[in-house]
């Protein structure tokens, strides 16, 4: 279909959650907190591992609307200026994480070997790096050093909201470049800190690269299934096409491959040299129940989103958009989950209602926080100067 | 399909307008228009009536058995022709397969592509229709093909009202 060119946007203001969904939130941040507290009594360590894979997840998230938001300025993107502000309201949920892992610290002696005493005397060259006070001090900073970020990008874009002031774009550019960096630095080591050290004796190189690539594809699956509602909910309408939900979908794609990419040369590079000090990690989790997680990654993560979105015409259709990126979101869950159980545990995989109520939790803690920010700035970034470029942006049509 | 008996060419200085004209000439019910342009135009495609090209087929299933190709290659020479043990490891060992079958599904995938990309565009094309060198550079030129039914004045005329500042009937 023809569509004639906008030649104004109107701000479409902010979008106020439906009481039923803040409801909801609500109570799954109840019964997270109910669920959490009964697994500490049943069994602490997997209480505080179900904690941290939730935690990871949402963290990440968090952090991925920053990145989002400072990659589309970095590389000067015009089509996705659209989409920022629903990136940008991602980072509204950056302090709970800080609280939540403030939270996490009393637990780390529950999930970490070198949060032992133990674990001192076996391994005394990495206790330096590997103490709990260190840990601790690092996620704090690395969390404050992304709030500082989004503070600066995201308070610059709702400024340029009222005054349309050009000049702030070019700044927000420079900060956004300037955070690359530190974002490379910070998100490294929060995956060495976080999930690497939970097997302290191993190591592999492309681990920061796996935790970026599923923050990667689990995020834009996210954020494609946020425009969507914000489309249904006619926020966004007037302003976006199928054509924008189609580049949306390529992105996935495009992330789906590196991902795999990623996933695989990990895992290939291991297997063929064969080394016990690397093998172990993945039999540990390839036996015992969590063959079938493994294979369900490639699933979930490839096959999935792969075939789904291969086709342009798929793409652009917004219910099977969301299966696909609600089947990514199902796989990042269970990705982290691979990752961070087996390392205690050498029971099989279950996740059952410590997990799910964990998991719900830390949901409804994320979704108050950003439709809070929803519900309190506009939807969209109505007055950069080239929003009416985004907005016409077409592929086909 | 008819014979093409000639076409009229009408040659434009924008692209909005060009853009129009081919929306209007497809509503006409005038097929197989082509546009020659200096650059993409967004809708152009829509607008001239042009459909999925048939070659992401060519690329999807040879990409497959270039897929299946590589694999069963492989799996043929180290387990079939020629068994060899490597480092212990099982004859097929599939791991160490993926990097050459990803390969071969490009190589295939893509080469088929670009054959098909060939036969698609109908090339080599000895014969070019050079209309005019301007538009190359800053001239848009919509291009009307006449079959029998069609009067090349009903078309000159539209072209011309439709904002085209020049029209050329190029016979056969």
């Amino acid at each position: 279909m023809h569509h004639t060119a906008l030649t104004q946007i109107e701000s479409p203001g902010p979008v106020v959650l439906a009481t039923k969904w803040r409801t909801a939130f609500i109570a799954c941040a109840v019964i997270g907190v109910a669920a959490f507290a009964g697994g500490l009594a049943v069994d602490a360590a997997r209480a505080w591992q179900s904690y941290l894979v939730s935690y990871f997840m949402f963290a990440c998230f968090g952090v991925f609307g920053l990145f989002f938001t400072a990659l589309h300025h970095a590389v000067n993107a015009t089509w996705v200026i659209v989409v920022r502000r629903v990136a940008e309201g991602l980072t509204a949920y950056l302090p709970i994480a800080l609280v939540l892992f403030l939270v996490m610290i009393p637990g780390l002696k529950y999930i970490y070997p070198w949060a032992t005493p133990d674990f001192v005397t076996h391994y005394p060259a990495k206790r330096e790096w590997l103490s709990v006070l260190w840990v601790s001090v690092r996620g704090i900073v690395f969390i404050l050093v992304w709030m500082f970020f989004a503070w600066k990008l995201v308070r610059m874009s709702l400024k340029q909201d009222e005054t349309g002031e050009p000049s702030l774009t070019r700044k927000m550019i420079y900060w956004s470049i300037a955070f690359m960096p530190f974002f490379a630095g910070t998100f490294s080591m929060t995956s060495f800190d976080q999930l690497m050290s939970l097997e302290p004796k191993w190591y592999s190189t492309m681990f920061p690269v796996y935790c970026f690539a599923g923050m990667f594809q689990s995020g834009l699956a996210l954020i494609t299934i946020i425009f969507i509602m914000l489309r249904r909910q006619g926020a966004l309408r007037a302003v976006t096409t199928p054509s924008h939900l189609k580049d949306l979908g390529t992105l996935v794609f495009a992330f789906t491959i590196f991902m795999t990419y990623i996933g695989f040369s990990q895992y290939m590079l291991i297997w063929y040299a064969n080394l016990p000090e690397e093998t172990f990690y993945f039999i540990k989790r390839s036996e015992g129940g969590w063959q079938y997680l493994f294979i369900a990654l490639p699933v979930f993560k490839f096959v999935i989103p792969f075939f789904g979105l291969l086709s342009q015409g798929l793409k652009r259709m917004e219910n099977w958009l969301l299966m696909v990126c609600g089947a990514i979101l199902i796989g990042q869950y269970l990705d982290i989950f691979w990752m961070v159980r087996p390392s205690v545990s050498g029971s099989a995989p279950v996740i059952g209602w410590i997990e799910i109520g964990t998991f719900l939790g830390f949901a409804g803690l994320f979704g108050l926080a950003v439709s809070w920010f929803y519900g309190k700035y506009s939807v969209l970034a109505s007055r950069d100067p080239r929003i009416i470029e985004s907005a016409n942006w077409r592929f086909w049509e | 399909m008819k014979d093409e008996l000639g076409v009229v060419v009408g040659f434009f200085n924008d692209p909005d307008v060009i853009l129009h004209a081919a929306d209007s000439a497809r509503k006409k019910g005038w097929k197989d228009l082509d546009a020659i342009v200096p650059y993409p135009i967004h809708g152009m495609e829509h607008a001239l009536g042009i459909r999925m090209s048939w070659v992401p087929w060519v690329t999807l299933i040879m990409g497959l058995l270039g897929v299946i190709g590589g694999f069963g290659l492989q799996a043929w020479v180290s387990a079939v022709a020629w068994p060899l043990n490597i480092g212990g490891k099982p004859l097929i060992s599939w791991p160490a397969f993926i990097p050459v079958t990803f390969e071969c599904g490009i190589l295939i995938g893509g080469i088929s592509t670009f054959i098909a990309m060939w036969a698609a565009c109908k090339l080599p094309n000895k014969k070019p229709r050079i209309f005019d060198e301007r538009l190359t550079d800053d001239r848009f030129a919509l291009v009307v093909p006449i079959y029998e039914g069609i009067r090349t004045d009903d078309v000159s005329t539209f072209l011309k009202g439709a904002g085209a500042d020049d029209v050329r009937i190029v016979e056969k």
